[in-house]
């Protein structure tokens, strides 16, 4: 009965934020799709840059877990290695880990949500990082309306489908699960219910996948976790904190209530923000309150302050980008990235998704760049550790990949003639014939 | 030490080879080069390359072949101007050699590529 009473609180909470978040964006008038391929580019303040290139901040961040090197990278298409950090684990999952997309060396084309992952390990510290084996589960690409926009099954690292929804669909119906070389296999059964922004106002939909036998399903976060949570938004004449609370500093949620921060100039509230987030009195698990209670603030007053609390937020977050990455997720951690995006401190940009480029290197990810198209390459150290079939299987999937999206394919070196071209390029350019696909007449496309 | 200049001339032949599932890097650290880096120069490398030329259609190819977002390229720019360029398109860079010759070209490629591989 308790446990009811918590979700039901927890449904009203997610409502409630939901509709904050959808106000916060409302004014995004970007297509749904382009935002889910949103790209952080590397940044010109080297502390971003640090914390995009880091690769020791769990240390920081999760005391339990001293990971010298977290990331998990599977090597996936468009030169986004797989990026996966474990975080808390929580009643319903033995491990629960967040994942995004890492592209290149300081670059994010993806920000996904938390992905939920089946282990055998008996808790997080046991939990080996260094291999890459057994990611089996559900990767999701929110876009910062929390509606979902791709979903991707794994199977022990393997993609085994994948789907691609669609903002105007609303039926169960619209779940399409695209095979791939041979299409599902048989273990893996996919549940699911189309999100449904009128009931849920977070987009969630509950999604799961059955592996040999254990299904486990789409998770409310525990009590404790409801506990972090802070009330009030936009509307509200006070950001507060929950009472349960306890451990929150009172001193600092006296600090966060708008009316004090209205008496407040412009430097001082990057001071106030910095100061909030950087106070070492708050411990890490409680930065995630923080951030939420400045976010709150920042939506309330934004109109009243226009660009300068748009700026003091930014500019605060700077630090917490990290925080957020490791410790709320990914799509809260977007809602932190797009306005220190737009203060300048750091770049998006939203890449043409819609083409890809094969060709013979360097050649084609020079024309990818200019294009802003899509093209397959790994990070160099990984690609000489990979044998000519790893080199050729990641490949194939980016071309699978290229396949089930319908991008127009455009070829960095004109061919007229297959006989003239030889080594991956030719592989490549193969595979494609096979699938149906012919050569433009000036050489320059590959055509359905 | 001709032996090892052989190992290190055929390695895309041998890592494009049906039967081998070894990556680059583990070829040539099996080739011993690692512990012998400096004391393998380009001329060797050149001297080998007169001796069998048709390497040097296999090291043109595996510049091709690469799908990294940086690394060193072998490029014919027309008969008699080869280069031998650093790409790295994050960090705007490039690096550029110029050379007349083909055989010195790809004997420079090779060396600059198996230390780019053995540090990686």
């Amino acid at each position: 009965m308790r446990r009811k009473i918590e979700i039901i609180f927890l449904c009203l909470f997610v409502l409630t934020m939901g509709c904050q978040k959808e106000k916060l964006y409302s004014d995004t008038e970007e297509d749904i799709t382009e935002l889910a391929n949103l790209q952080l580019v590397k940044s010109n303040n080297p502390f971003v840059n640090e914390i995009v290139g880091s690769k020791t901040k769990s240390t920081v961040l999760n005391n339990k877990v001293e990971y010298e090197h977290p990331w998990l990278l599977d090597i996936e298409e468009d030169n986004k290695d797989r990026v996966i950090f474990c975080i808390e684990p929580d009643e319903d999952f033995i491990d629960r880990k967040m994942v995004y997309v890492k592209d290149g060396d300081h670059k994010f084309s993806y920000i996904i949500e938390r992905a939920y992952v089946f282990s055998e390990a008996p808790s997080v510290e046991d939990i080996k990082t260094d291999s890459i084996s057994t990611f089996t589960g559900i990767l999701t690409i929110y876009t910062s309306e929390e509606i979902p926009v791709y979903s991707y099954f794994y199977m022990k690292d393997e993609l085994v489908g994948e789907t691609n929804f669609s903002e105007k669909i609303n039926s169960t119906k619209s779940l399409k699960t695209a095979p791939i070389d041979g299409g599902m296999k048989d273990e893996v059964i996919v549940y699911g219910s189309k999100p449904n922004k009128s009931r849920s106002s977070s987009g969630r939909g509950v999604w799961f996948i059955k592996n040999g036998g254990r299904s486990k399903g789409f998770t409310t976060p525990s009590s404790r976790q409801q506990n972090k949570k802070i009330s009030g938004g936009s509307n509200s004449k006070y950001v507060t904190i929950p009472q349960r609370s306890e451990t929150f500093p009172r001193e600092l949620q006296a600090k966060i209530e708008l009316n004090y921060l209205r008496r407040m100039g412009d430097k001082d509230l990057v001071a106030i923000f910095k100061a909030l987030l950087n106070d070492s009195s708050i411990l890490e698990e409680n930065k995630g309150i923080v951030y939420i209670a400045i976010h709150n603030a920042y939506n309330a007053l934004k109109g009243e302050y226009m660009m300068s609390i748009s700026l003091a937020y930014a500019e605060a977050l700077k630090p917490l980008i990290d925080i957020a990455l490791f410790n709320i997720g990914g799509k809260i951690a977007f809602q932190i990235l797009e306005p220190v995006s737009k203060a300048g401190l750091i770049s998006l940009r939203i890449p043409q998704t819609n083409t890809t480029v094969l060709g013979k290197y360097p050649r084609y990810i020079e024309l990818a760049a200019k294009l802003n198209a899509r093209k397959f390459n790994v990070p160099t150290e990984i690609w000489n550790k990979m044998s000519r079939t790893e080199q050729w299987a990641a490949n194939v999937k980016f071309l699978n990949r290229t396949i089930i999206r319908g991008d127009k394919i455009i070829l960095s070196n004109p061919v007229k003639n297959l006989n003239s071209v030889s080594g991956y390029y030719r592989k490549e350019l193969e595979y494609f014939l096979k699938k149906g696909y012919r050569l433009s007449k000036d050489g320059t496309q590959l055509i359905k | 030490m001709k032996n090892i200049i052989s190992d290190l001339v055929s390695l895309p032949e041998r890592f494009y080879n049906l039967k081998n599932d070894k990556s680059i890097y583990a070829l040539l650290q099996d080739t011993g080069y690692f512990e012998i880096h400096n004391n393998v120069k380009e001329n060797e490398l050149e001297n080998y390359l007169i001796q069998f030329p048709e390497y040097i259609c296999q090291w043109k190819e595996w510049s091709e072949n690469k799908r990294t977002s940086s690394g060193w390229y072998f490029n014919e720019e027309d008969e008699n101007n080869y280069s031998v360029i650093f790409f790295d398109l994050n960090k705007n860079i490039k690096k550029n050699l110029k050379y007349t010759d083909i055989i010195k070209a790809c004997a420079a490629y090779i060396k600059i590529e198996i230390d780019s591989i053995r540090l990686s």
